[in-house]
């Protein structure tokens, strides 16, 4: 018998709680033995449970232990609701006793029982694998288009309810919530109708259940008869992979114009934020609208607003207004806070004695309601690395905090992972998994500043060597677990500083030695970035545990952080366009590094493509941005768009010059240093491993130079040989026969350009062995020239002046220019889908399940 | 001080008090029974495998002792063993499983967590052929068994 088979059951699981669900599959595979072991409840069980911790997945997310269930639990923990809860408002004692509590309870129970059979585990489990290897190639299964207006499909279904480009995405629960610039309405989309069945069944077995389910604790309980087999063929049924669906629809229409919104699925609530200080409450499921309340104070501009469970907690300024949104009791009126900029984030925390929030300059709080007083505010010891941009450049930072203990924090360049642990030493985990390495350099350099300089240590420090023997274990781990950060925020101090800021060692470091908070009162956040050097290209758009999401052009590119430990990001491409496969007539044809265009014959087409990469990263955070940006011959108008490019503040109107700002920005580099050419020699191009964003910028050159040479035969190319440049028409000319077409025509440069990223995403995507599916709001499978009908149909709304009548449109299969306002102008993100909002208003949900 | 330790093959170990007390077992085993001169027997644990773990106990004498880990539903990582252990644990598949078996019957958190992180680093990144390689293993499918899990797992066998 194998050494896995010889273990004891419960050290068998302690290795394999160690495996990914990847490692697990291949394990599932190897024999009968470990088939068996490996497709086990209690192996698969606690790993989805793992996972569900930032899986969205609707059965899972929505009643397994999640933050409200990790709420209920910590108020059944008498260690946690202490002195503190006693002293705090009487409204969360009603929490314990509410029907939402045992109703929550009861699905929670109900659910378990549910992916605690084998069949449906294992679908789950496939569907996880299937997801996480999808997301690791960047390839959907479908893109799902749901338009801003209503559409059925006749010439003269709209009604000119255009509200603009989306400005606000969210997407919680399999709910997606759009806010658009002018603000009328919110419109909701509910993703996972599909599962209404499931839960009528879930409903049904609660009724019949009660009791049982409510005698269920943590780790015991009486005996639950299962579901039947009708029940779970209906599960399966509906949770097949790559079915469209329908997108449920549902309007709010708003008593006021908001800024912001937020909403929880939980209790169905969704709040807005106006400029004038009104907070309305809205019922997700009847759309009406529910009380207004308001923010006395309001010279402050409102920076967040967030509804959990019972509580409204808006930031404005740098002070925090708290709600009981049920009792309509103003718990906090303007609360001051120690932040000292604009608050863009902040949270409720388990005990409602405490909120978390964090602001422009990425400095994060924890404001003890009981204390009234700022001095004794937490300022969390974060190295918050990989945040030594701060300032202007980094914000405004934005957080999400998950399982009431997880907190992802990004500005627009960097971005952070912590885990929160309350005041106490109860909950810090083993130090072997605070420790954070650091390289032998920094160590090397400290030590050796320590001895000569007597750098001044903090606080915890001096305790340390002073009492450590009278320091209980626990003490000393927090003792080390704080050394541990200080001394990464000085490395990265020494790496960068805080450039913007009056304090070079970093405003946090300064703030952190002036906490006079005793280390028992304070919350404590441990980094679990993994190290994280070279990001991928463009501005960061969201964030999770798993993934972060770069904009950059029309594309997004997802970061795999699990891959990326050693440093170094590994990112993939995703187009928004709805594509569908070459017509037969040309293709398909995938891009070749051998074939005639691109790279010749007897060139080196397997340089490496990182030589090819368009490696914005590398200016952003290797420093050479800021050194480009600062360098002879920039201008300051350059300066300007090229900031406000990343900062996503640049109008329709700008987006040429910005595009040719940022080609010239990097080409001036490329010409002090040409390894770092952002696309590289024409003859080291390999277009089957260069990203769309590499491919995007590789063709826009060549769309350029192709049309220059055609208004002027005297023209020079920029980008290569006018004999190369010839060669990579014929490619283009074989493989982006419509973009060709339109080239050759009297078309604009601009429209030709707003064109061009549909066919180099199509010619992208040949790369897949599955084509994306098209989806429309109906839920049904659909062409690209039907989509292209509708959005150029919503566009004429608004641009009636520049409707075009030209019949080369939608007919020879060239995409109308309209079509390219399908630009990204928010984004949110959960574990099987990304939804993205536009410019032209649509919403796409990008899904992965 | 120190303590005497008598291994199931009757090889008696006199250890430091702090190496022997980096075993629970042993820690409460003296708490209950209080100072003695008389070897602690150690019915499931080989003179060879005890030596082992006398190695790696007396190494890690001065580690700071871990936390109770209250986070069972977390993540846990195996890419974090240092040098000294990873020489240490580098033994053949025998002795790692007398190792498991012993550090989790002497309650010897840090070695048991050692124990399994190397297990999992063999299994990790691997194909179902690797791991039989890796652990000797015959694959014993039917034809209808490999049909039936091609079947189930045809979602997960997308490429």
């Amino acid at each position: 018998m194998d050494l896995i088979m010889r273990l004891p059951f419960d050290l068998a699981v302690m290795a394999i709680k160690r495996l990914s669900i990847k490692d697990i599959y291949q394990c599932s595979l190897v024999c009968r033995s470990w088939h068996k072991l490996f497709t086990d409840d209690s192996i698969l069980y606690p790993l989805l449970l793992q996972l569900s911790h930032f899986d969205q997945e609707p059965v899972l997310f929505h009643h397994l232990p999640n933050d409200h269930a990790s709420h209920a639990d910590r108020k059944d923990d008498p260690k946690s609701e202490g002195k503190e809860l006693e002293e705090s408002d009487a409204i969360t004692s009603d929490l314990d006793e509410s029907p939402e509590t045992i109703r929550l309870k009861l699905e929670e129970g109900a659910n378990q029982l549910w992916i605690k059979n084998n069949r449906v585990l294992t679908r789950i489990f496939q569907k996880v694998l299937n997801r996480e290897h999808r997301w690791h190639k960047g390839q959907p299964t479908t893109r799902l288009y749901l338009p801003p207006v209503p559409l059925d499909g006749t010439d003269s279904d709209i009604k000119e309810e255009w509200q603009g480009p989306v400005k606000i995405i969210k997407m919680k629960g399999g709910i997606v919530a759009a806010l658009y610039e002018e603000g009328k309405s919110i419109r909701l989309w509910n993703l996972v109708s599909n599962y209404d069945e499931i839960k009528t069944i879930t409903d049904r077995y609660i009724a019949e259940n009660a009791e049982l389910l409510k005698a269920q604790t943590k780790y015991d309980g009486p005996a639950l008869p299962p579901f039947t087999e009708s029940d779970i063929s209906a599960f399966l049924k509906c949770s097949q992979s790559g079915v469209p669906r329908k997108a449920v629809l549902s309007v709010i229409r708003l008593r006021k114009k908001p800024i912001l919104f937020d909403f929880q699925t939980i209790n169905n609530l969704l709040v807005t934020a106006a400029s004038d200080g009104d907070v309305d409450l809205y019922d997700l499921n009847t759309c009406k609208h529910l009380r207004t309340f308001t923010i006395s104070d309001t010279r402050d501009t409102i920076g967040t607003v967030h509804v959990w469970i019972d509580f409204i907690v808006v930031g404005h300024g740098t002070h925090i207004t708290l709600w009981n949104h049920r009792s309509g009791k103003v718990l906090e009126d303007a609360l001051p806070t120690a932040h000292r900029a604009n608050i863009t984030g902040a949270f409720v925390l388990d005990n409602e004695n405490h909120l978390l929030s964090i602001d422009e300059t990425g400095i994060i709080v924890v404001t003890d309601r009981s204390a009234k007083n700022t001095e004794t505010d937490t300022l969390l010891d974060t190295p918050m690395y990989p945040m030594f941009m701060v300032g202007k450049m980094g914000a405004p930072y934005a957080m999400r905090l998950l399982h009431m203990s997880h907190l992802c924090v990004w500005g627009r360049y960097t971005f952070g992972h912590y885990e929160l642990y309350e005041p106490g030493l109860r909950n810090l985990p083993p130090l072997s998994t605070l420790l954070v390495n650091m390289s032998d350099d920094f160590q090397t350099t400290r030590i050796t500043e320590d001895e000569t300089t007597g750098h001044s240590r903090s606080e915890p420090q001096e305790n340390q060597s002073g009492e450590d023997r009278s320091l209980s274990e626990a003490r000393r781990t927090l003792a080390q677990l704080e050394t541990t950060q200080i001394d990464l925020e000085r490395m990265y101090s020494h790496i960068a500083g805080d450039i913007d800021n009056e304090h070079p060692e970093g405003l946090r470091l300064e703030r952190q030695r002036l906490n006079t908070v005793p280390a028992e009162r304070r919350y404590h956040m441990i980094s679990i970035d993994p190290p994280f050097e070279n990001g991928p290209e463009g501005k960061i758009l969201t964030v999770d545990f798993r993934r972060a999401l770069y904009m950059c052009a029309n594309s997004i590119q997802i970061c795999d952080l699990e891959k990326s430990r050693n440093g170094t990001a590994i990112a993939v491409s995703l187009g928004l366009f709805p594509t569908e496969p070459l017509s037969p007539r040309y293709g398909p044809k995938k891009p070749s590094s051998t074939g005639s265009g691109g790279s010749g014959a007897g060139s080196s087409p397997n340089r490496a493509s990182q030589n090819a990469a368009f490696r914005i990263s590398d200016y952003l955070h290797g420093g050479r941005f800021a050194q480009a940006l600062q360098g002879e011959g920039v201008s300051e108008e350059m300066r300007r768009v090229f900031v406000e490019a990343f900062q996503g503040q640049t109008g329709e109107e700008e987006f040429e010059e910005m595009h040719r700002v940022f080609m010239e920005a990097f080409q001036r580099h490329g010409d002090e240093n040409s390894e770092d050419d952002p696309v590289g020699p024409y003859e080291s191009i390999d277009l089957e491993n260069s990203t769309l964003v590499q491919l995007e910028t590789l063709f826009m050159r060549y769309i350029s130079d192709i049309r220059g040479m055609k208004e002027n035969p005297a023209y020079i190319p920029e980008s290569c040989t006018p004999e190369q440049l010839q060669e990579a028409r014929e490619y283009m000319k074989l493989n982006l026969p419509e973009l060709v077409a339109v080239i050759d025509s009297d078309e604009t440069l601009r429209n030709i350009r707003a064109i061009a990223p549909y066919y180099i995403q199509r010619l992208f995507e040949t790369r897949f062995n599955k084509p994306i599916l098209n989806v429309d709001h109906r839920g049904q499978k659909v062409g690209v020239q039907q989509l292209w009908r509708d959005m150029d149909r919503v566009h004429a709304i608004t641009h009636a002046r520049e409707r075009r009548t030209d019949s080369r449109y939608l007919q020879g299969d060239i995409m109308p220019p309209s079509v390219g306002n399908l630009r990204l102008t928010s984004t949110a993100l959960d574990d099987g889908r990304i939804a993205v909002g536009c410019k032209n208003g649509y919403v796409v949900v990008v899904s992965f399940d | 001080m120190s303590v005497k330790l008598s291994s199931s093959d009757g090889r008696e170990f006199e250890v430091n008090m702090k190496v022997a007390t980096q075993s629970a077992l042993i820690k409460n085993l003296l708490y209950d029974l209080g100072e003695t001169d008389e070897a602690i027997p150690l019915p499931n644990v080989n003179g060879n495998v005890l030596e082992k773990i006398i190695e790696y106990c007396t190494h890690h004498m001065d580690d700071p002792p871990a936390l109770n880990e209250e986070y069972d539903d977390l993540p846990k990582r195996s890419d974090d063993i240092e040098p000294w252990d990873e020489k240490f644990i580098d033994v053949d598949q025998e002795l790692l499983f007398e190792i498991l078996l012993a550090s989790n019957y002497m309650d010897i958190k840090p070695l048991l967590d050692l124990g399994c992180k190397t297990v999992a680093n063999m299994i990790r990144n691997k194909s179902a052929e690797e791991i039989r390689k890796m652990f000797n293993i015959e694959e014993d499918f039917t034809e209808e068994e490999k049909e039936q899990i091609r079947r189930e797992n045809e979602w997960a066998e997308d490429r």
